[in-house]
């Protein structure tokens, strides 16, 4: 009893300081990363961001494949020059439920103000995030196949 | 004069060309047995390879004399082949199973993309479900799975895949009824050139199922029996992005 009541002070410190560091130690922050908008470090594979920029890098890199020009989305969004018509690709988004009207121009605009895309086109900033982009999620499907199937490639 | 000439080469190119499924197979120039190894029907490249337990049988088919069948055998199975690469366009199938039961396997026609067809390396596909209260035909969407419409059993089903790399999307008719809304590709993707029929293996209840009569699902829809289709596309004569024909 006498070995408790000396030490009660120092509960009672340690009682106090406790609480007090629960109030005063910051608490970490759990906001979500933002998917719409957010940084293309952490483009969402489906975002209207990604969207947007799969379609045109795939447009750009396949710009001289006969096979792929003749797919009739292909020739829908073209310009008779080969060009990428940027408004029939804002009503295929539409149209597909990929983006809204506004949404896709919103992305338009952030694209363009990071310089990954100028004048509708899409630039080799453009095309790299689109290559880190696949590759993320190639990866990512590897570890589900992994875990899923225990392996991930072909047999 | 060019123009004839460029126009009869073009007459001359395979369906592929035009960037649409171009493969068939109604399995009846088959002997009844083991389908790994077979090499009929026309737009593939390689035989069936995989899995010895799908077998070519007379019991049940579509159109003509064979169909496929997989009888479950409680592992998780799969048999592929690689065909002539699309990157837009309709894959046409029948699709047939015994049981509706929500403890059965769910056998998918995924397609694919890679030099060697395989579950690691599937686009998207439909299965015929056994998960969930209501069996159905389902879908993955990315990562997400949906179900697209109930089946009865031992009944066929007419099944057509569209599919869209540009958009790195695919939506799903069944029995020539209304399409789905779009889903998404697990992947993105310029081309689309394999197909595997696959047994997932969740379910304890026994079962069979049947494939049959792959096509052109395009082709099939704008052809009434007895004629051959002839397509023409809008664009410029003098190259290869142009105009042509395919039937």
């Amino acid at each position: 009893m006498a070995r408790l009541k000396a030490a009660l002070p120092f509960i009672i410190l340690f009682a106090v300081l406790g609480v007090a560091l629960y109030f005063i130690e910051p608490k970490s922050e759990t906001k979500p990363e933002p998917t719409f908008g957010g940084p293309l470090t952490n483009l969402d594979f489906d975002s209207p961001e990604a969207r947007v920029v799969r379609f045109l890098a795939k447009m750009e890199l396949q710009k001289n494949d006969p096979i792929w020009n003749a797919s009739p989305t292909v020739q829908r969004v073209k310009n008779p020059d080969g060009s990428v018509n940027i408004a029939k690709v804002r009503e295929l988004f539409i149209e597909r439920g990929l983006a809204t009207g506004a949404q896709f121009d919103t992305v338009i605009a952030f694209l363009e103000s990071r310089g990954l895309i100028t004048n509708n086109t899409i630039t080799a900033d453009g095309i790299q995030t689109y290559q880190n982009i696949k590759a993320a999620k190639e990866l990512l499907n590897a570890q589900e196949d992994l875990q899923r199937y225990g392996r991930s490639q072909p047999l | 004069m060019m123009r004839l000439v460029v126009f009869i080469l073009l007459l001359a190119l395979p369906g592929n060309a035009w960037a649409a499924f171009s493969t068939s197979d109604d399995f009846d120039s088959y002997g009844t047995g083991d389908l790994t190894g077979e090499n009929g029907g026309s737009g593939w490249g390689g035989a069936w390879s995989g899995s010895t337990a799908y077998d070519v049988t007379t019991a049940v088919s579509q159109s003509g004399a064979n169909s496929v069948i997989y009888t479950d055998n409680g592992v998780e199975e799969q048999i592929a082949r690689s065909f002539t690469a699309m990157t837009s366009g309709i894959i046409s199938f029948y699709n047939r199973k015994t049981v509706t039961s929500t403890n059965a396997d769910t056998p998918i026609l995924w397609f694919t993309e890679g030099a060697t067809p395989d579950v690691t390396n599937r686009v998207g596909g439909v299965g015929m479900s056994g998960v969930g209260a209501n069996a159905g035909f389902f879908v993955q969407s990315g990562s997400t799975e949906s179900q697209v419409q109930a089946y009865s059993a031992n009944t066929w089903y007419k099944v057509d895949i569209e599919i869209d790399c540009t958009t790195d999307q695919y939506r799903v008719s069944i029995d020539d009824g209304a399409f789905s809304s779009w889903y998404n590709f697990r992947t993105t993707e310029t081309q689309i050139d394999g197909l595997i029929f696959y047994i997932n293996q969740s379910g304890s209840t026994s079962y069979s199922v049947y494939w049959d009569t792959i096509a052109d699902g395009e082709a099939v829809a704008a052809a009434p029996a007895g004629t051959s289709t002839v397509r023409v596309y809008q664009g410029r004569i003098h190259t290869i992005q142009g105009r042509g024909v395919r039937y």
